[in-house]
């Protein structure tokens, strides 16, 4: 892992046209301004750990899914 | 349409990245419930269901990125399912609506894009207990 110190209002730029600018740091509170082109996804990484944490409780290696649409159907009528 | 096309994921899906190759099934008679199962490895599958059965208001804007990756021209091939995480009932079952499965029947591609900038989460439930 690359380790760089930043000040305040400094940059660092990736591939030529992503820059990450520190804008303000209060306590342990690190806020960043991220400049990319629209087709770069940036997400919060604890959004991607939640993703593939429900994708890991929701595999199953044999699904009856009839079985869910014959208990949708006793639900709905409780509805 | 197909109801048995195969799916490349050229990433996989998020916790299986091995999983490149997904058949989609959807009978007639389970709907809204179907299942993504990969081919590349045994023993997985999910379950998906249609969102906007359960969650009318269900919404979100398609990524520019995933668009591009998918090759989506109309909306006439584009499929919209969200995986179901249940154990055991019906009545407990939640929901990923952050993390949608977005499918293009028109050439088989597939993607589980992350919605960023939403309210939704990776658990919801399909029915509030009461």
């Amino acid at each position: 892992m690359l380790v760089l110190s930043r000040k305040k209002g400094q940059s660092v730029i990736l591939q030529e046209n992503i820059e990450i600018t520190v804008l303000e740091v209060e306590g342990d509170v690190i806020k960043l301004g991220i400049a990319a082109p629209r087709e770069i996804q940036i997400l919060r990484k604890e959004l991607v750990d939640s993703v593939q944490e429900s994708n890991r409780n929701a595999v199953s290696n044999k699904v009856d899914v009839s079985f869910l649409s014959e208990e949708l159907k006793k639900i709905s009528k409780n509805f | 349409m197909n109801e048995k096309l195969i799916y490349n994921f050229e990433e996989g899906l998020p916790g299986f990245a091995h999983c490149k190759r997904f058949v989609l099934a959807e009978e007639e008679a389970n709907k809204p419930f179907g299942t993504l199962k990969c081919l590349d490895s045994e023993e997985t599958s999910f379950v998906i269901v249609d969102p906007f059965f359960f969650f009318k208001e269900y919404e979100f804007e398609l990524p520019e990125h995933a668009i591009k990756e998918l090759q989506l021209v109309s909306s006439q091939s584009l499929i919209i399912r969200v995986i179901v995480t249940w154990r055991g009932s019906l009545s407990s079952a939640t929901v990923n609506l952050v993390a949608p499965v977005i499918l293009n029947a028109n050439v088989g591609l597939g993607k589980q894009i992350i919605l960023s900038n939403t309210s939704y989460t990776a658990r919801h439930r399909l029915f509030e207990p009461r």
